[in-house]
């Protein structure tokens, strides 16, 4: 008799967990659920403690419980003030579900960010900071605040303002693009997690490695190709003195955005744009590159390839004294062999 | 041993150290300026390295030029003020039989001439040289004077001549370099008659059984019918 009633127990018990569980998020809500819960923060800000469960559920979290994230929670009510969650527990320590270690904690607490937060700069972005809390979607969600064309205005432009409205305005923007995925928003040049100073010399957008940014675009043919543009101002860019020195690390000579600018990114027929006829005399002569540059800086062109035909004059002078090169090479070649072969004749005619 | 009478002064001391400070400029002026255009080569890029980068191999490459220039300057003042240099130069000028010398030589190596035609002072090879050089430097110094002031040059002139001018320093450079890297090193290294090296640059002196076969006109001036 006993035996069957600790078995008619246990399953009872069984039966129950699951409902217990359920019902733990019932007991979170009963509170959480109501829209005017309020409270007020530690800066004696009223805040909205309400979570909207349908969001929460329809989230890339959605399967999880409160407490997997909130694990200080020991008792319901919780009496005391929750700690903040740490989205490291499960993105970076891993655990049985969640993501596992992933490198985008490690990057980010190399980033800007992170550091600017140690140092009691409480401005600087967390995780939530940017992708949000109980609402949080997987990037190709089109909702998401990490789908690429929302990380601008959603994630980072939400401080980084003159930025955001430089790029919108810019051949960049998605006024220029017009729903293309194929334009870059922030992440794209800055990186998404480790973000850094741009005179840190490990950023994607230090003088040195810029260039190597651009290029991933205007470097490619095929993407250059769906715009009606080529490659040849990243190759002509490497062959002049510019992009020579700079391969070279040296980081006071002009890289792209020295002359195209970094948000504010303009067509050049736009009087506005820096590389504009019209201003490019003032762009060049920047106190700490060409000082005292005059209009003639705009006559000819810029990215000058001497290697193709569209280059006029400096095409035609440099493919003649490459021939002139070559015509010279042939005949002292043929000069010299002669001039070795009876000069050897001449000493062997003496010797013997 | 021969003895010393056997040998003439080609070459005086200041000739010598013209010379001297001639190709040591245009050895750096070489290394700096070829590596930065040869850059996409791995050795260019060891040696730019070797030279303190990019921006500090332009130093040098402009310190050479002042040592170059200088050494032009001087050459040409002394053309101007000493007899000697005077007549040096005026020996340097082409003459009508040049023409034919330049085909008269190509014959001869070939083997459809005996002999050489004979040769004076300097041999329409050594004008030759002598020409290419100078043109050179002058070339060279003035496109690359504009490259120094490019601002200044450019407060005149469009970008398109600045390109211009960038494309004649360095393709200009490349055969002049060749020129003399390959002709000449040749005529006084590698040269059978005179292989390892040629020791006129140091001591300036050269037999008088040299002159006679190298330049016989001369030979014959100053020292009569062979006779001797």
């Amino acid at each position: 008799m006993a035996k069957s009633r600790q078995i008619f127990l246990l399953s009872i018990l069984l039966m129950v967990i699951p409902l217990l569980v359920g019902a733990q998020e019932r007991r979170c809500l009963l509170c959480h659920g109501k829209k005017d819960f309020r409270a007020k923060d530690t800066a004696g800000k009223e805040r909205s403690l309400y979570v909207d469960e349908t969001i929460f559920r329809g989230s890339a979290h959605g399967k999880l419980s409160c407490v997997d994230c909130h694990l200080d929670t020991m008792e319901l009510p919780h009496g005391k003030r929750l700690k903040q969650v740490n989205c490291g527990d499960c993105h970076y320590r891993g655990r049985t579900f969640g993501q596992g270690p992933a490198i985008e904690y490690l990057l980010y607490r190399d980033s800007v960010h992170a550091k600017e937060r140690q140092k009691g700069n409480m401005k600087a972005p967390d995780c939530a900071s940017c992708h949000g809390t109980h609402d949080i979607l997987s990037r190709t969600d089109i909702h998401s605040r990490g789908y690429k064309l929302n990380i601008p205005e959603q994630m980072c432009g939400r401080c980084h303002t003159k930025e955001l409205a430089d790029w919108k305005a810019s051949v960049h923007g998605p006024t220029a693009h017009k729903g293309d995925l194929n334009l870059p928003v922030c992440t794209n040049c800055h990186t998404e997690h480790g973000i850094r100073r741009v005179a840190d010399p490990g950023s994607t957008v230090y003088a040195t490695n810029i260039v190597e940014m651009c290029i991933k675009c205007h470097g490619d043919f095929s993407i250059m190709q769906r715009y009606g543009k080529n490659t040849e101002e990243v190759e002509s860019y490497y062959e002049s003195f510019h992009g020579v020195a700079t391969k070279f690390g040296e980081k006071n000579i002009a890289h792209c955005a020295s002359c195209h600018g970094y948000h504010l990114i303009l067509a050049r027929n736009n009087p506005a744009s820096s590389v504009n006829p019209e201003r490019l005399p003032a762009t060049c002569g920047q106190p700490k590159c060409h000082p005292g540059a005059t209009a003639n800086f705009a006559k000819g062109k810029v990215h000058v390839n001497p290697k193709n035909r569209e280059s006029g004059i400096i095409y035609w002078v440099a493919l003649g004294f490459k021939w002139l090169t070559i015509t010279v090479l042939i005949v002292l070649f043929i000069h010299i062999f002669l001039d070795f072969l009876r000069k050897v004749q001449e000493r062997r005619k003496r010797g013997a | 041993m021969a003895n010393k009478d056997d040998y003439i002064q080609r070459f005086t001391v200041s000739e010598r150290i013209t010379h001297i400070l001639l190709f040591s400029s245009l050895i750096i002026l070489s290394i700096t300026g070829l590596t930065l255009k040869y850059h996409e080569s791995g050795l260019a890029q060891w040696i730019i390295r070797m030279e303190g980068g990019v921006l500090f191999r332009g130093k040098i490459h402009r310190l050479a030029a002042l040592i170059l220039m200088g050494t032009f300057a001087y050459h040409i003042l002394s053309i101007i003020f000493s007899r000697r240099a005077h007549a040096f130069f005026q020996d340097m000028i082409f003459r009508k039989d040049d023409l034919s010398c330049f085909a008269a030589i190509f014959k001869y190596n070939l083997g459809l001439q005996k002999e050489l035609p004979a040769f004076d002072r300097f041999t329409c090879i050594e004008k030759f040289q002598y020409w290419a050089v100078g043109i050179a430097v002058v070339l060279l110094s003035a496109s690359g004077l504009v490259l120094w002031g490019e601002t200044l040059f450019m407060m005149v002139f469009p970008k398109w001549a600045i390109d211009l001018n960038h494309i004649i320093h360095s393709f200009e450079a490349t055969v002049g370099f060749v020129v003399l890297v390959v002709w000449h090193l040749y005529n006084v290294h590698l040269n059978p008659r005179v292989f390892p090296m040629s020791k006129v640059w140091l001591t300036g002196k050269v037999s008088k059984e040299e002159l006679k076969r190298d330049h016989p006109l001369e030979y014959e001036r100053r020292f009569g019918n062979g006779q001797e």
